[in-house]
């Protein structure tokens, strides 16, 4: 299966948008998260 | 495993587009091969640069006094010193080394993202210009050690923004890297390769880009609180707006301690490549390292506030962290097993690879045996703040991960280049580096043990005499790398041609191995059959 086929490339551009998605949620939560401790 | 059609595809590989020329084949590279070229030169830039700063530093505490710098700028350039090697020498060394290889193990044509690519590796100058940069600015640089710890860190000058910035930059740099690594390892292996048929290189990197993505955005978070402490008016880590300093220290550390395994399993993965080929035996318990590998990269997520045991914490967290600690030791004694049974009645030559590959087994394991009497709390209490910390994650970081680096490169850069290289030279880099770095580093133990603080530019006389040996071998181990530069600069301009296999009769396992030396610009655009 070839990297241009469209099922491949759904994949790829699933895979990094999930990933970056993770990223943020670790950058964006642990703010939260110490917001939330700092006022406490 | 065997491959169908390894001439077939090579042949075809060197038939069609060649690579564009000029600046713009850097400026707007999206091919694997040269990314990778630019991020190991980048790499290689960086760790001269971060090592005139430890020159520097072991000048200044050759003896006790005031030499040669100002207190101030003696904690400029160890600040500077470890963000450079760690941000600017050894993540891009290993990303580079992953965009050469990955694509090349498994049989892909390119990486799965090529212009992220290119943009993850050109944010890296203009992060390090930046960080350089500040160096030069009223108050100078950063001072506050790699950590950042506030309040401290928060009482730079013009500096802080500079250095929070060039952080993210390099935050977003390797996120990007690690989003590549994983799915390209996901969506490109060639048909017939299955995760437990895959290299243990790419293997160790795709736990590292896991890491990776967990806990670079965690530092960003971190640096960005920092930012928002010392320009916005919030109070985050200040304990008059009901912050806590500590926090700071338990969110720098979530990413802290993952980022060590960051430096140090893609190393795992290289030392599990080169032994294999110069024993000229299969890997002994292949699975067992994927899986070793895996529980460290888990194991690292759970340790962090081993860290801190001097800032004080409750008893039943002092032994959560203790133990989770040692528990590491578990599947790194894994590994250090397989590779002496790798090499067990194996058929052993020593070319300069594998010599790095053995010192690294040997001189790791000292950064690890120190690592878990660290581990230890009321132990760490002694030794917190000394130059035995110094001294482990040195033993860690430099006869580890960079002499894991240096090996990788002696392994394939006749794949990269076409050409043999001095052999009589690299065999000479390594003995000098090998002595010397336990010359700079082993009396650092000594030191530490006996109370001397680190971070500092002045100590105590009796200090004296073990300092001096010590700045004696960081001298000479520092002007050794000149000739890793001299045998990489030989060899990419010419040499005895490199076969295909490059390490002949070692028959070495692996895709890479298949094609062309120098690998052809453009490799695998047909997968090739694995059985």
């Amino acid at each position: 299966m070839s990297v241009t086929e469209p099922p491949v490339k759904r994949r790829i551009r699933n895979g990094a948008v999930g990933l970056t998605a993770l990223a943020l949620v670790f950058y964006f939560g642990f703010i939260a998260f110490y917001f939330y401790r700092s006022r406490h | 495993m065997a491959y169908a059609n390894a001439s077939e595809h090579a042949h075809h590989d060197t038939d069609h587009n060649q690579p564009p020329t000029g600046i713009k084949r850097w400026l707007f590279a999206t091919n694997h091969k040269d990314i990778g070229t630019m991020y190991l030169l980048f790499s290689l830039t960086m760790f001269f640069v971060g090592g005139t700063m430890a020159m520097m530093i072991r000048a200044e505490l050759f003896q006790p006094g005031l030499q040669l710098f100002d207190p101030v700028f003696f904690n400029q350039l160890t600040t500077n010193h470890g963000l450079i090697m760690i941000f600017g020498a050894i993540m891009p060394a290993f990303v580079g080394l992953a965009n050469w290889m990955i694509p090349l193990q498994i049989g892909a044509p390119d990486m799965a993202l090529p212009r992220m690519n290119n943009l993850s590796f050109w944010i890296l100058p203009f992060a390090f210009t930046l960080l350089l940069g500040s160096l030069f600015v009223p108050g100078g640089a950063s001072a506050g050690g790699w950590t950042m710890y506030p309040p401290l860190s928060l009482q730079a000058g013009d500096s802080f923004p500079m250095l929070i910035f060039a952080i993210h930059l390099m935050g977003a740099s390797s996120i990007m890297g690690a989003i590549n690594v994983i799915v390209t390892i996901m969506n490109m292996r060639a048909p017939g390769m299955n995760l437990l048929k895959m290299p243990l290189f790419t293997w160790s990197w795709l736990i590292t880009a896991y890491l990776l993505i967990a806990v670079m955005p965690v530092l960003a978070g971190a640096v960005t609180m920092l930012l928002t402490d010392h320009f916005f008016g919030t109070s985050f880590f200040n304990p008059a707006g009901g912050g806590d300093p500590v926090m700071f220290e338990h969110v720098f550390w979530f990413f802290g301690h993952p980022e060590v395994y960051i430096m140090i399993l893609p190393a795992f993965g290289i030392i599990s490549e080169i032994l294999p080929t110069f024993s000229r035996k299969p890997l002994f318990g292949a699975t067992s390292m994927i899986y070793a590998i895996a529980s460290i990269g888990f194991l690292s997520f759970i340790v962090w506030a081993h860290h801190m045991f001097a800032d004080g914490m409750p008893v039943a967290a002092q032994l959560f962290y203790m133990m989770t600690t040692m528990l590491i030791a578990v599947p790194t004694g894994v590994k250090i097993f397989n590779w002496t049974a790798t090499m067990w009645r194996g058929s052993l030559t020593f070319e300069p690879p594998m010599l790095f590959a053995i010192a690294f087994m040997f001189l790791f394991s000292i950064g690890g045996f120190s690592g878990v009497m660290l581990a230890i709390v009321p132990a760490d209490f002694q030794y917190n703040q000394t130059y035995f910390v110094v001294a482990h994650f040195h033993y860690v970081l430099v006869p580890g991960s960079l002499f894991a680096i240096m090996g990788a490169v002696y392994y394939w850069l006749p794949k990269w280049t076409g050409h043999m290289y001095n052999m009589t030279l690299a065999k000479t880099h390594f003995w000098l580096s090998a002595i010397f770095v336990n010359v700079l580093f082993f009396p650092q133990h000594f030191l530490g043990l006996a109370g001397m603080p680190r971070r500092i530019p002045d100590y105590a006389v009796q200090f004296t005499d073990w300092n001096m040996v010590s700045s004696i071998g960081g001298f000479s181990f520092g002007l050794s790398q000149i000739l890793f530069a001299i045998v990489i600069i030989q060899c990419i301009r010419g040499g005895k041609k490199a076969t295909a296999e490059v390490w002949e009769g070692t028959h070495p396992t692996g895709l890479e191995w298949t094609i062309p030396s120098p690998a052809p610009f453009h490799s695998f655009s047909t997968a090739p059959d694995i059985k």
